[in-house]
């Protein structure tokens, strides 16, 4: 442990081989393969980037180094002896710690609750808990992880992000942790933070902790790690010294060589007309002065990455989401600071979990798809009785015009697929005549062919004279839908790309602060 | 995390959906209708035991007199559960109403009983409103929002009435709520027809009952499909509320009493029984009209019947709760069988 220091990514001869290693991890769910023969492997005293698109197959291996869910096949190695990780007592006995992105920390509890809850507070007497050697161990810690004067008595809660992250990592060495796997820690950070946290990584990588370290910010890979593992698709696409690489050439990694997409088949044949939408200054928590037109006939991308823009403008834009700014809807200034008020204003939500968010799963296909238009079906605004028999026919026909497949308009809606929900979703904006489509990563959880449908379906909006707003998690699918994309960073549109110019990698680029395509 | 979660969950919602077999299928039937088959064996069984007391007409009107009340009051408890609101305070709120209309009418506060009634009717929405901006603007639940308002309410009558009940001075055109009879269906009884019919085709029919299912079914998508969410939970309790006052209102004039304590209590536990084993019947896990009243009238039947075959009260008691264990079992059965 103690000899391999400031030689990162070498294997000292003393040792039968690295501090951890993964071979030919395979993780099957039904229907996918999350992990396909993934290799990886981490030295005592390194710092490791594991990086990777979404979906790319990071949060499985994690989650399987974690004893969270067990691999179908493939091996993990500590020290060169295979092991079992089937639970994560057995992980944690094994010291392997995971650091979630918001911490497993318990806001409510102090310091000291928090660092020893795995390995447990000191009893006196054998049944009162010893809190001066637990405040003492604590301090201890904390120290270890550079904050010597924070007072082991403070709840959680009342620390900052920063505070917060290198607590967590305390609790990971309380428990005697060697591998230590930060799952994007540097989210909810502050620059100068970041750097401090960075410092402490380094300064425990000497005492020989390994970090396996989760972003999607790669100038922080450079800035601290040794090595770099690209993964795609579940499986190894490569590890590098970090010197071997640079920015572009890891982006490259990253997504692959840019598949021929059929850029044609969705994307707009006829100009943009009038402009429907229009957003000026939009800003709050996160947004910093969005300006934003979406025009008849386009489909308008809006990419970032997670929490920097992309999801808050759309949530904004239904009134989800504080923000100061105006909105206009064919050139009439709204008021939207609730959702009742942006459907008045002829928006429209495909929102992002469909589940929760975009259907009654108990109430019928038919009833899901008038909900936002029952007052156009009812008699009258006093006994406001529905009139059923309108309300099925032009279900029906919006339905056969969605071609949605079921067992019948009265049935469940919960017995439909992931796609033709989300047709259901889709016929509800059709049947409430709306003037902006807002769609929020609508192909999430929906199969190949269906995704296709759903590309035509926005372009379809869009032909009827729709403006179509579209974001998604997955890059590849702004280049195959959208007219225009406007890329964010930390809140700000960085960049606006329109036809050809649109690729994975400048909005990527873009998505990453870089202003160069 | 998320892409993750995602990937994860994809084989379920686009994977080849499970084919029903016959055991499920035999599993639905019985969720569905075996709440109704209990009522009709339960018939049965008392017909073939006491014939000669049991089934008879003017027996089947005792026992529709009988649950009357019960049945008013669950009903209105039912909008209230179809967004998922439970109110406790319908024991309270029942004893409140019956008291007061009493109260002001051998007062002379109001000279017709019917504007009695009615301004009962309307403090009653009022109290109920009250329950709903507290529970969806102050974000409370409504099971100890309205327990603490049933609370409040039930101080209100004993303080208002120093614990007296109203003996005297209520004049016949009140009681004739409870005692009335019109050809041969008493007076509870049209009230209760009224209400079910009223409230059925409010929930079943109308836009707002529709919006009532979708916040109860999944608020979150109601809000986003632009119902305004909140203001629903004042109209659900109100209209529990009212109910729950009606049935107080009827009890004192069937009894000729308007009594400070106790009236609404005896509903509270029954009506909630039969509303839950209402939801297990014809759409398991939904609450419905049409549910409520067959499981009002298969407690009426098992009391009734119970009480003439002789059987101690205890005994009534631990069948009602076997029956509603078996109900709500059978019904949580099947919803868990679907997801």
């Amino acid at each position: 442990m103690t000899t391999t220091q400031n030689e990162p990514g070498r294997e000292s001869a003393a040792r039968p081989g690295p501090l951890l290693r993964v071979r030919e991890a395979v993780k099957d769910y039904p229907g996918t393969r999350a992990l396909d023969h993934m290799d990886f492997s981490l030295e005592a005293g390194e710092v490791h980037a594991l990086l990777g698109e979404n979906g790319a197959g990071k949060s499985t291996l994690i989650k399987a180094l974690a004893g969270a869910i067990a691999l179908t096949s493939g091996t993990v190695e500590i020290d060169g002896s295979k092991v079992e990780v089937r639970n994560p007592q057995q992980a944690q006995a094994l010291g392997i710690s995971v650091v979630h992105q918001h911490g497993n920390l318990v806001p409510e509890l102090s310091v000291t609750e928090n660092v020893l809850m795995v390995e447990g507070l000191g009893r006196r007497i054998g049944v009162l808990v010893d809190w001066r050697s637990a405040h003492r161990r604590t301090r201890a810690l904390l120290d270890r992880v550079g904050l010597p004067d924070l007072d082991p008595h403070r709840e959680v809660s009342s620390l900052g992000a920063h505070e917060q992250a290198m607590v967590a990592v305390a609790k990971a060495l309380a428990s005697n942790a060697r591998v230590i796997i930060l799952d994007e820690p540097t989210t909810s950070l502050q620059p100068a933070e970041v750097d401090t946290l960075f410092s402490q990584m380094r300064r425990l990588a000497e005492e020989g902790i390994g970090f396996v370290f989760v972003t999607h910010r790669l100038n922080e890979v450079f800035k601290v790690c040794d090595r770099i593992t690209v993964m795609r698709d579940g499986g190894l696409v490569g590890t590098w010294q970090a010197a071997e690489l640079d920015h572009d050439s890891l982006v490259d990694q990253l997504v692959g060589a840019e598949k021929a997409i059929a850029h044609e088949a969705f994307t707009a044949t006829a100009p943009p007309r009038e402009v429907v939408l229009e957003a000026r200054g939009l800003r709050g928590d996160v947004l910093r002065g969005v300006d934003l037109q979406a025009r008849a006939g386009e489909v308008v991308g809006i990419a970032s990455l997670p929490g920097e823009g992309a999801g808050e403008v759309v949530e904004s834009l239904y009134g989800m989401r504080r923000v100061h700014g105006e909105v206009l809807v064919e050139g009439t200034p709204r008021r939207i600071r609730n959702p009742q008020q942006a459907v008045a204003a002829g928006m429209a939500l495909v929102p992002r979990d469909r589940l929760a968010q975009g259907l009654v799963s108990d109430l019928s296909i038919r009833e899901n798809a008038t909900l936002a238009s029952t007052k156009s079906y009812r008699t009258d605004p006093v006994l406001r009785l529905m009139r059923r028999g309108r309300e099925r026919s032009e279900v029906a026909e919006v339905m056969a015009q969605l071609s949605l497949k079921s067992g019948g308009l009265e049935k469940e809606v919960r017995t439909l697929s992931g796609g033709n929900a989300q047709k259901v979703v889709i016929g509800r904006w059709l049947l409430r005549r709306a003037k902006v489509y807002l769609l929020d990563s609508p192909t999430a959880a929906v199969d190949v062919h269906t995704k296709g449908e759903i590309y035509g379906l926005a372009r379809s909006l869009a032909d009827n004279g729709a403006a179509v707003v579209f974001t998604s998690t997955e890059l590849e699918e702004f280049v195959r839908v959208c007219d225009r994309v406007l890329v964010l960073h930390d809140g700000a549109v960085v960049g606006e790309l329109a036809g050809d110019d649109i690729t994975v990698n400048s909005i990527m680029r873009l998505s990453f602060g870089r202003k160069s395509v | 995390m998320s892409s993750s979660t995602a990937v994860a969950e994809s084989p379920q919602a686009t994977g080849p959906r499970r084919e029903t077999s016959t055991s499920d299928k035999l599993i639905d039937v019985v969720s569905r209708y075996g709440t109704i088959a209990s009522l009709v064996a339960c018939v049965a069984i008392f017909s073939l035991l006491k014939p000669d007391v049991f089934a008879t007409s003017q027996n089947f009107f005792n026992i529709l007199n009988q649950v009357s009340i019960l049945g008013i009051i669950a009903l209105g408890l039912t909008v209230a559960l179809v967004q998922g609101l439970f109110d406790l305070s319908l024991a309270g709120m029942a004893t409140l109403g019956g008291y007061l209309a009493c109260k002001w009418l051998a007062e002379g506060t109001f000279g017709s009983p019917a504007v009695a009634v009615l301004v009962v009717l309307a403090l009653a929405l009022v109290i109920g409103a009250f329950n709903g901006v507290v529970v969806a603007y102050g974000g409370v639940s409504a099971f100890i929002v309205t327990l603490a308002v049933g609370s409040i309410l039930t101080g209100v009558v004993l303080g208002v009435s120093d614990s007296q009940t109203i003996l005297s001075g209520i004049p016949d055109g009140f009681l004739i709520m409870g005692q009335g009879e019109i050809g041969p269906i008493p007076m509870p009884v049209v009230f209760l027809l009224i209400v079910a019919v009223v409230l059925y085709v409010f929930l079943e029919q109308t836009q707002l009952g529709r919006h009532m299912y979708a916040i109860g079914g999944n608020a979150e998508t109601a809000r986003l499909s632009g119902i305004p969410v909140k203001r629903y939970a004042l109209l659900a309790l109100g209209i529990s509320a009212a109910c729950a006052a009606l049935g107080g209102m009827i009890v004192a004039a069937n009894l000729g009493v308007g009594r400070p304590q106790g009236v609404g209590d005896t509903y509270l536990l029954d009506s909630f029984a039969a509303a839950f084993i209402g939801a297990s019947t014809l759409r398991p896990g939904r609450f419905h009209i049409l549910g409520t009243v067959i499981g009002v009238l298969l407690i009426g039947v098992i009391n009734n019947g119970l009480s003439i075959m002789g059987v101690e009260t205890f005994w009534q008691y631990a069948v009602r709760g076997i029956i509603l264990l078996l109900a709500v079992f059978a019904a949580s059965f099947l919803v868990m069988r679907r997801r």
